[in-house]
């Protein structure tokens, strides 16, 4: 009859206290805590290094593709004619300015 | 890594002067396109706002005063050569190169003379806001040059003119 009622199932917060008692955790070492997150922010700060790095270098490999090349090409000379345009509308007004004095003045025209 | 930053930094040169190339080339072909070289009538379309009618009196005002001022150019330039002559004659001559300038000097009175009076009649054929602008303008810029000059050589104290 005792033997029936200890095979009884515990519930789930027995069990974890007849856990807990029977594995004592040893007492940690003073400083513990500061050193492991010392070693967690050392080990990142050294995956953020290797990463920028490998960022680099898959960022030129991309670059470098010679299809993504020739498009970056003809973006920038896309780029530069569009800048070009824009810009000589007032060149195109001094030379016709100075068309003109040179014709009704040509000594005073240069 | 630095492999990888100097390729980016030439790609990055190269792309500044694909640009700044691409962009001088357009500005200049752009330009010439719409300043149109044949014309010389086109500053003054676009600057002055002139209707088509306008610009045809212009036109004509313009081509009739051409021959005028190519006379005049010749003249003068047919009276430096013979004071070029007479200053590499070596011969004392003072009366006669003083008689060069002299005549060189009134050649160009007249030639000013017939500019003006030729900004006078084109600004009198443009509406009259934008006439009094565009002869206010031709004489800053033709005018305005001679003046400029003299007042910089009388600024110079080595200068021979004074300020009399």
């Amino acid at each position: 009859m005792a033997m029936r009622n200890d095979m009884q199932p515990l519930d789930d917060g027995r069990l974890r206290t007849r856990l807990r008692e029977s594995r004592p955790a040893p007492d940690l070492p003073p400083g513990f805590q500061n050193a492991v997150w010392c070693r967690i922010e050392q080990a990142e700060a050294a995956t953020a290094n290797v990463s920028l790095e490998e960022w680099l270098d898959r960022a030129v490999a991309w670059l470098l593709r010679p299809r993504l090349a020739l498009a970056g090409v003809a973006a920038m000379l896309l780029v530069g004619f569009s800048i070009g345009a824009l810009q000589s509308g007032s060149l195109a007004n001094d030379m016709a300015k100075q068309q003109y004095l040179a014709a009704v003045s040509p000594r005073t025209a240069h | 890594m630095r492999r990888s930053l100097l390729i980016l930094l030439a790609v990055l040169i190269s792309s500044a002067t694909i640009v700044g190339l691409s962009s001088v080339v357009a500005k200049r072909l752009w330009a010439h396109h719409f300043a149109r070289p044949g014309d010389d009538l086109v500053w003054l379309r676009r600057e002055f706002r002139l209707n088509d009618a306008e610009l045809q009196r212009v036109r004509q005002l313009h081509e009739g005063y051409l021959p005028k001022c190519r006379s005049f150019c010749e003249r003068i330039d047919a009276r430096k050569r013979e004071l070029q002559a007479t200053l590499t004659s070596g011969a004392d001559a003072p009366g006669a190169i003083e008689q060069k300038l002299i005549e060189i000097g009134a050649i160009r009175a007249q030639c000013q003379a017939a500019m003006l009076q030729h900004f006078r009649e084109v600004s009198q054929v443009m509406p009259k806001e934008q006439g009094r602008r565009y002869l206010s303008e031709m004489q800053r810029l033709t005018l305005g040059f001679h003046e400029q000059m003299e007042k910089t050589m009388s600024a110079d104290p080595s200068a021979p003119h004074g300020t009399l």
